[in-house]
């Protein structure tokens, strides 16, 4: 897996070289229920377009996996001048299971149709050296590859963390924090490269979220509501921003890419008080980080008939901001409205004056709006990938199997949908781009090549 | 004096010992002269850790016999060429845009340290005439070095796109860990015909 001369074509100095780099012509999508990886054809030139061409089915055991978040072992990052691994490639994917605590190591090279998998990292194993459980989120970064956790091994309980990978033999090496100070729920995390900034976000603890969504825990505010900063250097946590325990589950994180910015998004599933999601912008002022609510989306009221036992208390259809995206440019941000069925994007030129710039409308709890094609969608929009080049925004409709049953109790056909992103704004669905997994369900897209949520860039412009 | 010279430009050539930190400050900061600030500390870190080997096997040899200092420095070289031959990619970890000065230095004397940069030069001390000289080797290893550093910085900042550079980065790391083992290598057959001449000595002495 090392080259000698010349660096892996896919690492990019800079998010601009990034955005004119060739597109995609695959996309890798988690599915579960069965646990397995796609591989879709996204090469509008191909004869095979918009069809699955691969398929890896995780092997069976005992539990399930629950695939969700997965990344690349090595991205950009590895250029950048302090620490540079030019010679590492771009081939593995790293495939947590959320569920089963493990963690598999997916060779895309060899043959990127045909994935196989080369390591499997063991629930035991992971526990015991890094004191984890429940890996999520996986950025490839510059010791290593670094991997968020939600639980601690061997509980339904906190702290959830960060540990890390080696990046050639992808040992696990051991939690990242030196001191967590007041940090004890994990999710999300990702950095400010050049200035040695660790970012990290809240969800809940397992017990609270794994057999479905605790509502009472949920109603007592017991979810996330903060975000953490650490050092990278030090790994010392230097401190917390509360968002206000209204706001819960303080989820996706979307760092500005242009390395020399210090601000960033998250996204804010609930307010308890009204049912509205939130994404925030967080930024640094006279060397301390504040955060700022710059857009909040509202439930819509429903007729308790229409809904789904776990909203009939409520009246109302939250809109369930779980997962947000940022176009390599920092020009365009997503955000997935699950519940509603509906995807937002908005022009963040200005990160604290977002302006709205299309909204259209997939599935969702009352309006089940079907795709163009006329195929019915189950659940709405969830994980959510944009194109390097910022022209395509792929989206699944899965959120987490024992919430899916929750809210949509009809069930979710999996399903991976493509939509064109005009280039000063505006969305179109492709009405030929309608990918069925069948009844397995999708979750997290990535694209070959690296997309809007994989890569650090160290270079500006 | 012209390995110490050679050892320079082969130092001062590697990315991972300074320029492309330079290279990268300068786009950074918008200002090309970041270049040459960044390279004085480089060089001054990286010359300190020269420096202490060398110190160290100049001591060693002035008040040890010269033979044992030789294997001891090829088993250093060899056990730590093949260290590095099979964890050639281990890098210290973060640094920052933000690092002063005193702090590039010791990014650069930590990063020339963990590579063995002054144990390359091991066996070029064991050679030399007298003492004096361990200060000069420093000296004109490290000039050699802030020159090719500031020749690569400023070709690759100038005439270079960074797209161009991509295509032409070779595998450094695995250059470094062979030349170590290289290093050793040499010190070792010094040594072997060290112990030959000498115990060839010996026979002639009995007969």
């Amino acid at each position: 897996m090392t080259k000698f001369l010349g660096t892996d074509p896919t690492f990019y100095p800079s998010a601009q070289a990034a955005m004119e780099a060739p597109p995609e012509r695959l996309a890798y999508v988690a599915l579960v229920k069965p646990d397995g990886l796609a591989v879709v054809d996204v090469d509008p030139e191909s004869p095979s377009y918009s069809r699955v061409v691969g398929h890896l089915a995780m092997p069976a055991s005992a539990e399930e996996d629950e695939l969700h978040h997965f990344g690349w072992n090595a991205c950009s990052s590895a250029l950048c001048p302090m620490a540079p691994h030019p010679h590492l490639e771009r081939r593995y994917l790293i495939v947590p299971g959320l569920r089963s605590s493990r963690i598999y190591i997916v060779d895309t090279k060899a043959d990127p149709r045909n994935l196989k998998i080369v390591k499997t990292i063991e629930p035991e194993e992971l526990m015991r050296r890094t004191g984890y459980s429940r890996p999520h989120t996986i950025h490839c970064g510059p010791a290593g590859i670094y991997v968020s956790a939600l639980g601690a091994a061997g509980s339904d309980e906190g702290p959830g963390g960060i540990f890390m990978l080696e990046h050639e033999t992808f040992q696990p090496l051991g939690r990242f924090e030196v001191d967590r100070g007041s940090q004890y729920l994990g999710y999300d995390f990702w950095w400010h490269i050049l200035h040695d900034v660790v970012v990290t976000s809240e969800w809940g603890i397992p017990r609270h979220f794994e057999n479905g969504l605790d509502v009472n825990a949920l109603v007592a505010k017991q979810f996330g509501h903060k975000l953490h900063f650490f050092d990278a250097r030090s790994r010392k946590h230097i401190q917390e921003v509360d968002l206000g325990d209204d706001y819960q589950m303080t989820l996706e994180l979307r760092p500005a890419h242009d390395p020399t910015k210090l601000y960033g998004f998250v996204g804010v599933v609930t307010n308890v008080t009204n049912l509205a999601s939130s994404i925030w912008v967080w930024y640094r002022e006279n060397g301390s980080f504040k955060v700022k609510k710059v857009i909040e989306i509202a439930a819509q009221p429903a007729a308790a008939a229409d809904l789904p036992a776990i909203l009939q208390p409520f009246g109302a259809v939250p809109p369930l901001v779980t997962d947000i995206g940022l176009s390599l440019d920092d020009r365009f941000l997503y955000a997935s409205c699950w519940g509603t069925g509906e995807l937002h994007q908005y022009d963040v030129s200005d990160p604290f004056a977002p302006k709205l710039t299309a909204v259209v409308q997939l599935g969702g709890v009352i309006s089940r709006t079907p795709h163009p094609s006329g195929e019915r969608i189950g659940g709405g929009p969830q994980m959510l990938e944009i194109s390097r080049d910022g022209r395509r925004v792929y989206v699944t409709n899965s959120l987490y199997s024992s919430w899916d049953d929750q809210f949509y109790p009809e069930g979710i056909p999996g399903a991976l949908i493509k939509l064109d992103a005009h280039p000063n704004g505006g969305l179109t669905i492709d009405p030929r781009f309608h990918v069925s997994f069948g009844d397995a369900r999708s979750h997290q897209v990535r694209l070959e090549g690296g997309d809007s949520s994989t890569d650090s860039f160290c270079f500006p412009g | 004096m012209y390995t110490a010279i050679l050892l320079g430009v082969f130092h001062g050539i590697n990315p991972a010992m300074g320029w492309l930190f330079a290279v990268f400050l300068a786009i950074y900061r918008k200002d090309r002269r970041e270049l040459f600030r960044a390279l004085v500390p480089i060089t001054v870190g990286h010359a300190v850790s020269v420096a202490l080997i060398v110190a160290i096997v100049a001591a060693a040899r002035s008040t040890l016999p010269v033979l044992p200092i030789r294997y001891g420095a090829a088993a250093v070289l060899l056990l730590f060429g093949v260290y590095r031959l099979l964890r050639w990619y281990r890098h210290i970890a973060w640094a920052s845009v933000n690092l002063s000065r005193r702090e590039l230095a010791v990014w650069s004397f930590l990063g020339a340290t963990s590579h063995g940069s002054g144990l390359m030069l091991a066996p070029l001390v064991l050679d030399l005439p007298g003492g004096q000289n361990a200060i000069a080797v420093v000296l004109v290893h490290s000039a050699a070095m802030l020159l090719t550093m500031a020749g690569a910085a400023v070709l690759v900042h100038d005439r270079f796109s960074l797209a161009r550079m991509q295509k032409l980065w070779v595998n450094f790391d695995l250059i470094w860990a062979l030349s170590l083992v290289a290093a050793g290598g040499l010190s070792l057959l010094a040594a072997l015909s060290q112990t030959h001449g000498m115990s060839g000595m010996h026979g002639m002495h009995g007969g």
